[in-house]
């Protein structure tokens, strides 16, 4: 059987224990991997063997320079996480104005309106609690004017 | 004698798209109050709001989807606009629009530009004949000159072919126009794929002179496209002209008819 640990990277500051891909070439040929986590010291208080392994294949500085990497794409990562949120938020906001612009304009009174300015302020309201505001005051006056008829 | 000018919009199969069609054309006057527009809808969606429209004209196949072809086809219109129903005019630089045609048969918006994302648009890339092709020409919005006969056949064509892919399995196989290239059949759901063959496989309409619109992606904006930075609209100098709404419109907005009542 044949060890093989592949990317190290600290995972604590201590630097005291190492993730890294785990990699065994069994007797029989198959290989397996996984990740795994290798601490510096053993129950016996001793450096242990799989440490030294890790260390002796790759330097101290090498896996300092993998942990700066790591860190460096993982916040790159949350980053553009943030963004794609903030897009996908800035669409739906657009979406759900707009199919409420569409709901409102089928209220009857509306729909029958013929006050293009209100249709309008309605049309360009930049977000929903304006287009109601606008939308309520077109009701009340189509209202108000059909009480007069 | 100076060219007709004026908006064709098309309404057909769900009642949705009529609703937008309605807000559209108001959207548009509200920036050009002497705008010509032209609805093609499905005859049961009329009601009132037709009389606000310059003409109003029924679709042959109001079940068809993409009855847009056949309005595009069918523009009362020398220089005619086409846009998706599904969308709302945001900009007052609208009322620039037939200044954009230039000396062009046809203006479309090109996507070009992999840093956005393509949601409403996902195949893009497809093979034909053992080559990888890309779609780029989008079909939501089109700025054409219908006094080219070229362009009125290129129309027409648009609207035959796209409906030989719709109903492939009820037509003879001898018409599938697309046959033995290893088009992929997901590929048959696009018009624009229909676009893509008519602009480069169909040696008829080399010949036409196809153009971007200015500050391209303003004329059609999809909302699924990504933001700058600053959460700002991207790759556009200018805030959109045309927010296309396609990739999420409510299409269920349909059942809304008998709620909204107070």
């Amino acid at each position: 059987m044949k060890k093989e640990f592949r990317h190290p990277f600290w995972e604590n500051y201590q630097k005291d224990r190492i993730t890294c891909k785990l990699v065994i070439t069994h007797d029989n040929g198959e290989v397996t991997s996984s990740t795994s986590t290798v601490g510096k010291y053993g129950k016996d208080g001793k450096i242990t063997k799989d440490y030294k392994d890790v260390i002796a294949l790759t330097p101290v500085e090498k896996i300092d320079k993998n942990t700066e990497e790591r860190e460096e794409r993982h916040k790159e990562n949350r980053v553009a996480d943030k963004r794609k949120k903030a897009e996908r938020e800035a669409a739906r906001k657009l979406e759900n104005l707009f199919n409420a612009k569409l709901e409102v304009f089928e209220i009857e009174s509306i729909k029958n309106s013929t006050n293009r300015k209100a249709k309008a302020k309605i049309r360009r309201s930049k977000n929903q609690y304006e287009m109601m505001a606008y939308a309520i005051m077109l009701i009340q006056e189509e209202d108000a004017k059909n009480e007069s008829k | 004698m100076s060219p007709s000018k004026g908006f064709v919009l098309v309404a057909s199969k769900r009642i949705a798209f009529y609703y937008s069609a309605c807000n559209l054309m108001e959207c548009i006057r509200d920036y050009m109050p002497d705008a010509n527009i032209t609805l093609f809808c499905s005859p049961e969606f009329k009601d009132h709001r037709c009389d606000d429209f310059d003409q109003v004209f029924d679709v042959e196949n109001p079940d068809f989807l993409r009855e847009k072809l056949y309005g595009m086809a069918n523009s009362p219109y020398d220089i005619t606009m086409y846009m998706d129903a599904d969308g709302e005019v945001v900009h007052e630089d609208i009322a620039t629009v037939f200044d954009q045609l230039e000396d062009c048969d046809m203006k479309f918006v090109i996507l070009k530009d992999d840093p956005i994302s393509l949601k409403s648009f996902v195949e893009k890339d497809f093979q034909c004949s053992g080559v990888t092709e890309t779609m780029t020409l989008c079909g939501g919005v089109c700025l054409y000159d219908m006094r080219n006969p070229l362009v009125q056949d290129f129309m027409q064509d648009w609207y035959k072919m796209f409906w030989i892919q719709e109903h492939r399995l009820n037509i003879p196989e001898d018409q599938h126009w697309w046959k033995g290239h290893g088009i992929k059949d997901s590929m048959l759901r696009w018009d624009q794929f229909t676009l893509w063959w008519l602009t480069n496989k169909m040696p008829k309409y080399k010949d036409l002179k196809i153009g971007e619109f200015d500050d391209n992606y303003r004329w059609n904006w999809f909302t699924s496209f990504r933001r700058n930075a600053e959460g700002k609209y991207n790759l556009v100098k200018k805030d959109p002209i045309f927010l296309h709404h396609s990739s999420s419109m409510d299409k269920t907005v349909d059942e809304f008819k008998n709620e909204v009542k107070l």
